[in-house]
């Protein structure tokens, strides 16, 4: 007998298990599918503290943070498969693969919660040879973290990402030193506290504007040339350096998990899936939530974006999911993205999350249709590496919207 | 003396205020440069005693555990903590059980974080 369920979520991180327990409080037939052997995605090897202080109100490690909800996945008796790989997506079955065989599963509606790669040196086009000891961050992460193992002593990292400044503190901790952290950008990319707790904690010098020229080695890494570029990103002649290593670390940002799929259409801004209000793709009864949709900087935003698409996800295998005229929401000055990027014309709220393009201090965020104010936001701080949001009553609202930064002072 | 003046980022907040921090020699602690209130208090703990909550992990069987102290300790006991939980082998570990107590003669504990 084939199963047959409301809604498939396929990924068991922190936003399928979140997408898939609203589902089922919304009453559908849900079943969760993980390719790992355990629930919880990439929080397991996040063994750091800084995750919940918004969503549970207190500061947890990744793992306790995954713990929180497998407990409530438990709780609701939710069917989950682990050691499941999804082979393809069809209009209204998966097929999976698992340690049982190949199955066919039927679903009225299916959630993408597959998460972020990590960009390779491949994909950063990192000149050089390709010995054995250049990692990615989150490589070095799940040897450290999971497997127990310190894979170098003298790292150099590559990238300021907060993965990366993460690992710098890990490394150090476990006995390795790192050397440096190298950023292409005038400034670092992670957050500042990873900056102040995970580098200048550990005297670990951080250098912008700099980035590796050149992979030395041939079996085993040997060391890396360093170049410093100036503002328009061309190397400053003179300015190349050798280091020795044995190891190179990239932390050089993620991008959405969307291969399954490839007939979604993308975000060129996000490289996720561009969604309407209800995070639906433009494959009709398929979904997508979470850093598979667009990379984010807190779980905890992940966790609430992933209930509304589980909520959705469970509404629309229900017949419930009002459709109304669907407008556009455009980036205006300062934006770099919005999802959702359309909405809806159906009463209720309509939240917006997004990215600004730059530094952005004592700033309104303002959403206008046509010239009239919508709804307006006062921000003390916004940059690029902080998701913003919006949310406002969206009642009688006709027509495309426009959302953009304003100085306070109108100017 | 080296101790007694400090220039750092704040920490509370996206705008990464730059904080220059004095210690007088009467006590008073003075913080400038800082934008809101918390920066104030952010500022005066990094000059008396930083505090840090310390995640690692500890050898369990064949494998590691995740490890957490369950409140931040100061920054210089973190070496100390580090060496006491080096050569720990819980012989039984369970998800939120205290491994040490009074880690690094701390008030704080060391609990499992991940089996």
């Amino acid at each position: 007998m084939a199963k047959k369920y409301d809604t498939v979520v396929i990924g068991g991180g922190p936003a399928g298990m979140a997408a898939a327990i609203e589902a089922k409080r919304c009453g559908a037939k849900v079943l969760l599918i993980e390719r790992e052997n355990k629930l919880g995605g990439i929080l397991n090897q996040c063994i750091h503290n800084g995750f919940g202080l918004h969503y549970f109100k207190e500061e947890l490690t990744g793992p306790e943070y995954a713990e929180r909800f497998i407990k409530l996945i438990n709780w609701h008796k939710l069917d989950y498969y682990t050691n499941t790989f999804v082979t393809k997506i069809n209009s209204n079955s998966v097929e999976v693969i698992s340690p049982l065989g190949v199955e066919k599963i039927y679903t009225k509606t299916i959630v993408l919660a597959t998460g972020a790669r990590e960009r390779t040196a491949g994909a950063i086009g990192l000149n050089g040879t390709r010995p054995v000891g250049v990692y990615t961050a989150g490589q070095v992460q799940k040897m450290i973290n999971y497997d127990g193992k310190l894979p170098c002593k003298h790292p150099i990292i590559l990238g300021s990402g907060d993965v990366g400044l993460i690992m710098a503190r890990r490394l150090s901790l476990e006995g390795a030193k790192v050397q440096m952290v190298l950023e292409l950008a005038n400034k670092p990319g992670g957050l500042m506290r990873n900056i102040q707790q995970c580098l200048n904690d550990f005297n670990i010098p951080l250098y912008t504007s700099t980035t590796v020229k050149e992979v030395v080695g041939t079996d085993k890494i040997e060391g890396i040339y360093a170049v410093s570029v100036d503002d328009k990103m061309h190397e400053i002649p003179n300015s190349l350096k050798y280091y020795p290593c044995d190891a190179l670390i990239l932390s050089v940002g993620l991008i959405p998990e969307t291969d399954i799929l490839p007939e979604l259409k993308l975000n060129p801004r996000t490289n996720g899936a561009l969604v309407n209000e209800y995070r639906e793709t433009s494959i009709p009864n398929v979904f997508s939530c979470g850093n598979g949709l667009h990379v984010h900087d807190l779980v905890d935003n992940v966790s609430h974006e992933a209930e509304l698409t589980g909520k959705y996800a469970a509404m629309k295998a229900k017949g419930q999911l009002p459709y109304g005229k669907e407008y556009n929401i455009i980036c205006g000055d300062g934006i770099s993205y919005t999802v959702p990027a359309t909405y809806y014309a159906t009463p209720g709220n309509l939240e917006i999350l997004f990215r600004v393009r730059d530094k952005y201090i004592r700033h309104n965020i303002v959403v206008r249709a046509k010239n009239k104010v919508i709804a307006k936001k006062f921000v003390l701080c916004a940059t690029g590496g902080t998701m913003q949001s919006i949310s406002f009553d969206k009642a009688n609202l006709k027509g495309d919207i426009t959302i953009s930064m304003e100085a306070e002072d109108g100017k | 003396m080296e101790n007694n003046i400090l220039d750092t980022t704040c920490i509370m907040c996206p705008m990464g205020c730059n904080l220059h921090i004095e210690k007088k020699a009467d006590g008073t602690i003075s913080v400038t440069g800082n934008t809101c209130e918390r920066g104030k208090i952010y500022g005066t703990s990094e000059i008396t005693q930083p505090v840090r909550t310390l995640t690692t992990l500890v050898k369990y069987k064949n494998r590691v555990i995740s490890v957490k102290t369950d409140k931040p300790i100061p920054k210089s006991k973190i070496k100390d903590a580090m060496k006491e939980i080096e050569f720990l082998r819980p012989s039984t570990a369970r998800f939120g059980q205290t491994l040490i107590k009074n880690i690094a003669g701390t008030d704080a504990n060391l609990i499992v974080t991940r089996m």
